[in-house]
């Protein structure tokens, strides 16, 4: 059986326009009208004599789908507009870290001013306890509730009262290494994680520019 | 006047979710591997361009450039995360759209979704979108002859995944 590379970015296609009308409620095809990678993908004698027509009626099939799909709703035709869809989009927080802080409840301690060369931070829930991460290159900081963490590697740089609770600021490794191989930790760090003041509110430093995924909003200029 | 400018603000706005949203959940559902996050990314995507309509000369593009780079922002997000928290890495895995992909793609669905997702985006914009390749490098952020490359690699990826099905 030969493969037809060739022929897999039709297979995709039409993949994504099945999908799109499950998105949109539309009537999906079924498998006999659309006859999909079969017809692309084996050169058997009588695939190659099926072959013209499969791809003639998958082009039609997706030509209908992605029809239905994408001038459904400039026709008027209420079937691919569920009458559950709101007509208008509802606001919602844009800001990722907003939506994380307000999903965080609990004791949290975070540092009042930014780790030097820092990447991203997120904020996260593990076993119940509230956990600050920090990236700058490789180094990875987490502060938490004393004793509740369990991080692979973990080596605790610091223990820091806050509002009356302790927190433990330890820096660990993604690759589960022993404590003696983490990444040694830059002298500008080090301090830094010594000396810096600890916080329950959030800090002024932390803004979206830090939400998890590390980048400003870049679709400023989208399209 | 402001009412009537309101007025024809809405009705586009309702012609252009009609015209591209299920189109454009399908593809961030793919890109992310979860339909609840495309939902959510999609829908961001139009309450910012319902706040830019007046300045948006093709809302179409504009909004496939505002998805993919959102997802892409998702995906890398998704993968520091699990790389930051690895012993919890079995907790943090992508809930897959089964729900919307027909049983015959499910094999094609699951090798895309094997895919890096700087490949996937490139599949997903040069094969879907059908925008060129220097179009799509510009919204992954990397070079056109990247794009070239994860298209190569990703061809042969999916068509061992398509040629799987049929032996």
């Amino acid at each position: 059986m030969t493969r037809h590379t060739a022929d897999v970015p039709t297979a995709v296609r039409q993949m994504v326009c099945r999908t799109a009308a499950r998105v949109d409620g539309a009537d999906v095809p079924p498998r006999r009208e659309v006859p999909h990678a079969e017809a692309y993908i084996t050169s058997s004698p009588d695939a190659r004599r099926n072959r013209g027509l499969a791809v003639a009626l998958a082009a039609v099939a997706v030509i209908a789908v992605a029809g239905s799909v994408l001038l459904g709703g400039t026709a008027g035709d209420e079937v691919n507009q569920p009458a559950s869809r709101p007509p208008e989009v509802p606001s919602r927080p844009t800001d990722m870290y907003d939506q994380a802080f307000v999903d965080i409840t609990g004791p949290m301690a975070l540092p009042r001013e930014a780790p030097p060369g820092l990447e991203w931070v997120f904020l996260t829930a593990i076993d119940g306890q509230q956990n600050f991460v920090a990236q700058s290159g490789d180094i990875l900081i987490a502060v938490c509730p004393a004793s509740t963490c369990s991080y692979d590697g973990q080596k605790v740089l610091r223990t820091v009262e806050v509002d009356g609770a302790t927190f433990e600021v330890l820096q660990y490794s993604a690759n589960k290494v022993p404590p003696f191989e983490l990444s040694p930790l830059p002298e500008e760090s080090r301090r830094f994680w010594d000396e810096v003041e600890f916080v329950t509110q959030r800090p002024g430093w932390l803004r979206q520019e830090h939400t998890p995924g590390g980048l400003v909003d870049d679709e400023e200029s989208g399209g | 006047m402001a009412d009537l400018r309101a007025g024809m603000k809405a009705d586009g706005l309702d012609e252009l979710y009609r015209a591209h949203w299920g189109r454009t959940v399908a593809v961030a559902s793919h890109l992310l591997g979860d339909r609840s996050a495309a939902e959510d990314i999609v829908q961001e995507a139009f309450v910012r361009l319902a706040d830019e309509l007046d300045t948006v000369d093709d809302p179409g593009p504009w909004l496939r450039t505002v998805t993919y780079r959102r997802a892409l922002n998702e995906l890398r997000r998704r993968d520091r995360e699990r790389a930051a928290i690895s012993r919890h890495a079995a907790t943090v895995t992508d809930s897959y759209p089964a729900e919307l992909v027909d049983p015959i793609d499910a094999r094609l669905a699951a090798a895309l979704g094997q895919l890096r997702g700087n490949q996937r985006a490139a599949v997903l914009l040069c094969w879907v979108d059908e925008v060129s390749t220097a179009e799509a490098a510009r919204t992954i952020g990397c070079s056109a002859a990247t794009v070239r490359v994860h298209l190569y690699r990703a061809r042969k990826a999916l068509g061992h995944a398509l040629e799987e099905e049929h032996t």
